[in-house]
């Protein structure tokens, strides 16, 4: 699907990075010329409230939920979590936001290899994009796409452990990983999409 | 979608996502800490400790309703321990009792090894006013037969008198009923110990057919003298505890009292057989029949 062209003669400003466009007359090949600006009020705001969304689950989901396992598992809460902010604030921040999300509690919690930037970064990108060009932004679709990047949660940890631990059953994998994770993040994953979207309601997707 | 994959910014970044995985991972395994990583927790370990503790502190409350079927059990099994001991304390108990007393019997058994000792616990005593008796929980299935003597560590307490299939009533020798060959043990001077109804409420009976000119004194010591074949010799009945001259007919009359007081005692033993030599070389049996 190609994008839609507008015919804007005057500049616009990138609402989200501050970023300034300006188009070519019609009927010319468009052509984009970047400059940077300092961030506006709202970006900057929009980026606190994310950072302390990092923060709070990241600490959320390494201290309390890592000792309380419930269905024996720690849920990911940051996997939803940067599908909410995708789903709200579009691709570019989505992926942001996956891979800091993914850096921090790797950080906190994680072990030698830091594998989740890699699942995190694509995550938020396709969901945005995907709920930008294609997709409502409908309870089901949230739904939909939550359990899908749960589902690719999944198979990352079943990669992870693979690779890091010799000697596993499929069975032992399944039973004691794979399975109480799915369904912890699942049970889960309504938390960080509500704080999300509480959140970030002062900014309205452009 | 072949925008997505078009977007310079895809790219940057995966390319990003690609050096925090890779450099954070080498770093690692070289045994050497990311910086950025670094950073992150410095700042937010504090932050995470803190969490933590939150954590422990709802802890407790999250168990309630998470762990509340493995609490009640817990609560169970652990009340069940409980009970079983206080069970066990109580049964120590019992057992140390039972030790002070069977180390009573100690030296008795000693004395007469020959002795072969029935313990019984006193599970009623007498009914009426007239009659000192004890029932026993033993009877002929525990091998228990008329005229066996009982004993407790003080003394000889009296004989069974009555036998049941798992009872026995054993009848005081203050019993008014009652008649025990004895001696003194100072002089060797034999006669008859005889319960006496006024007497025996107080565990006290009368020493008789001692020779007129007996040395017998206060706090004389009284042993069974074996005669009678139902009580083993040299078993103490008591202690003289009044010499009283008949002015009519010269006589002497001793009252003794009991060592053998069950007013707080619980059990008892019966002296299922025994062999024992008599004053005069002599060998006496009794006990089984």
């Amino acid at each position: 699907m190609s994008r839609p062209r507008h015919r804007i003669t005057s500049e616009r400003r990138h609402p989200d990075a501050g970023i300034t466009e300006r188009e070519m007359e019609p009927g010319l090949a468009p052509s984009r010329s970047f400059s940077l600006h300092l961030p506006s009020w709202e970006t900057i705001a929009k980026t606190a409230v994310l950072a302390f969304l990092i923060v709070f689950f990241s600490l959320l989901q390494t201290s309390i939920f890592a000792r309380w396992r419930p269905f024996g598992a720690v849920p990911d809460l940051m996997l939803p979590l940067t599908v909410a902010v995708a789903i709200r604030l579009g691709e570019r921040w989505g992926a942001v936001f996956g891979i800091a999300a993914a850096f921090v509690v790797e950080s906190l919690g994680g072990g030698s290899l830091c594998l989740l930037p890699l699942l995190y970064m694509p995550v938020g990108y396709f969901v945005g994009a995907l709920t930008e060009e294609y997709l409502s932004t409908g309870l089901p679709v949230r739904i939909l796409l939550t359990l899908g990047a749960i589902a690719l949660r999944s198979i990352f940890t079943i990669i992870t452990v693979l690779s890091t631990s010799g000697g596993l059953t499929l069975g032992s994998l399944f039973s004691t990983a794979v399975f109480p994770e799915f369904l912890s993040t699942l049970v889960f994953a309504a938390v960080p999409h509500l704080v999300a979207v509480l959140c970030l309601k002062p900014f309205p997707r452009k | 979608m072949k925008r997505f994959f078009k977007s310079k910014f895809f790219y940057i970044a995966v390319a990003v996502a690609l050096i925090l995985v890779i450099v954070p991972s080498v770093l690692s395994a070289m045994g050497v800490s990311f910086f950025l990583r670094d950073a992150v927790n410095v700042v937010l370990t504090p932050l995470q400790k803190g969490f933590t503790a939150v954590g422990e502190a709802l802890e407790g409350y999250s168990d309630y309703f998470t762990r509340f079927d493995e609490l009640v059990k817990e609560n169970a099994a652990l009340r069940e321990k409980v009970e079983s001991l206080e069970n066990q304390v109580y049964h120590a108990s019992e057992i140390e009792k039972l030790y002070a007393w069977m180390s009573d019997f100690l030296e008795m058994k000693l004395r007469h090894n020959d002795f072969t000792f029935l313990r019984a616990t006193i599970t009623g005593r007498e009914s009426n006013n007239y009659a000192k008796l004890l029932t026993l929980d033993v009877g002929s299935g525990s091998g228990v037969a008329l005229h066996m003597p009982v004993v407790t560590a003080d003394g000889i307490y009296g004989q069974v008198t009555e036998v049941g299939y798992s009872w026995c009533r054993v009848t005081s020798i203050a019993d008014s009923t009652s008649s025990v060959g004895a001696y003194l043990e100072r002089t060797g001077e034999e006669g008859i110990c005889e319960g006496q109804f006024d007497l025996a409420p107080d565990g006290r009976c009368l020493l008789r057919y001692l020779p007129a000119d007996s040395d017998v004194r206060e706090g004389d010591r009284v042993l069974t003298s074996g005669l009678g074949s139902v009580y083993p010799r040299d078993l103490v009945i008591g202690f003289v505890e009044t010499v009283e001259t008949n002015p009519y007919n010269r006589g002497i009359t001793v009252t003794v009292k009991c060592s053998a007081d069950v007013a707080d005692l619980s059990s008892v033993m019966v002296i299922t057989s025994y062999e024992t030599t008599a004053a005069d070389g002599s060998t006496l049996t009794g006990g089984e029949s």
